[in-house]
């Protein structure tokens, strides 16, 4: 079983899984890294008044301010302020456009699932029907002790001699009946089976990607035009 | 959306840092060196040079920033 869950993933384009996300990223910084140049040339230089193929660096005026001391030596109270000319380069944070980080995360669930079900149904069922039909009843023995009783009874009145004689005359009253009896038998049974089984399985990939560093070119240049950075008195 | 930076002082190339906002408004940034008292402060006439570039490069930095949160997703 888990030499196919490990099987299952040997097919997984894995080029695509992770390249993809990877030179996506590098596609991005790549037009990022264009857009960034685009923008130091177009912005932050400009083409030169003696030669237009020369690009020189658009400069930005700042006052600075700055306490000095005075001939008495004591610090004056009001500063001096001084005209300094910064290129507008300088002042952009370009080394923070990148990408900093890229994780691709890839999760792989395989799994492996088995039912087996087995139905048994048994049943079973019998029926019977007896049929057993009685008529009416006339035992010799039976009249012969209701007369008996008749005999006896006739020593206590005429009347009730005679009711007895009439109910001894008629024939016994019959009673036909029909018994059927109808038996049946069921047995019923269900049994079932189920077998499962899961296996999980994680594949995981993460991939950084640092900060890309400045150029060395740009800062060389940044790095001339700090240490060049000279504060010009104002005229007045 | 201001954009914070920073640039080296003239005097002692300590950092001076400051938000792209508030320089554009005309506030001064003092130098993060508390022995040098120097302060910056952009002057009137460059005021639209210095827009001009931090919108462009927010604007560049807006479309890295979606570009990196369209992959991550």
């Amino acid at each position: 079983m888990n030499s196919n869950i490990a099987s299952q993933f040997s097919g997984l384009p894995m080029k695509a899984l992770i390249g993809a996300p990877l030179k996506a990223a590098t596609d991005a910084n790549a037009m990022i890294a264009n857009a960034q140049t685009q923008f130091l040339l177009t912005t932050c230089f400009e083409k030169s008044t003696d030669d237009e193929n020369q690009l020189v660096p658009t400069m930005v005026n700042f006052t600075l301010s700055r306490s000095v001391i005075d001939k008495d030596g004591a610090i004056s109270s009001t500063p001096l302020k001084m005209n300094i000319s910064i290129p507008l380069m300088t002042l952009i944070p370009i080394n923070s456009l990148a990408i900093e980080k890229l994780k691709v995360s890839f999760n792989m669930e395989v799994k492996s699932s088995r039912e087996i079900k087995k139905k048994d149904t048994f049943d079973q069922q019998s029926s019977s029907v007896s049929k057993a039909s009685h008529g009416p009843e006339r035992s010799s023995g039976r009249r012969t002790r209701v007369q008996g009783r008749v005999q006896r009874r006739r020593q206590r009145s005429a009347h009730e001699q005679l009711s007895a004689n009439e109910q001894l005359s008629k024939p016994e009253q019959a009673h036909d009946f029909e018994t059927e009896l109808h038996g049946s038998l069921a047995k019923s049974s269900l049994g079932e089976q189920q077998q499962s089984n899961a296996a999980h399985a994680s594949y995981e990939v993460t991939l950084e990607a640092g900060q890309l560093p400045l150029p060395n070119g740009i800062t060389t240049i940044l790095d001339i035009f700090s240490k060049n950075m000279m504060p010009l008195p104002s005229k007045k | 959306m201001s954009i914070k930076s920073k640039l080296d002082c003239p005097e002692c190339n300590m950092p001076i840092y400051f938000e792209s906002n508030l320089l554009l408004s005309g506030q001064s940034f003092s130098c993060s060196n508390p022995h040098c008292d120097v302060s910056i402060a952009l002057t009137a006439t460059d005021k639209d040079v210095v827009s001009d570039a931090f919108t462009k490069f927010e604007q560049i930095r807006h479309t890295a920033t979606s570009q990196a949160g369209h992959h991550d997703t």
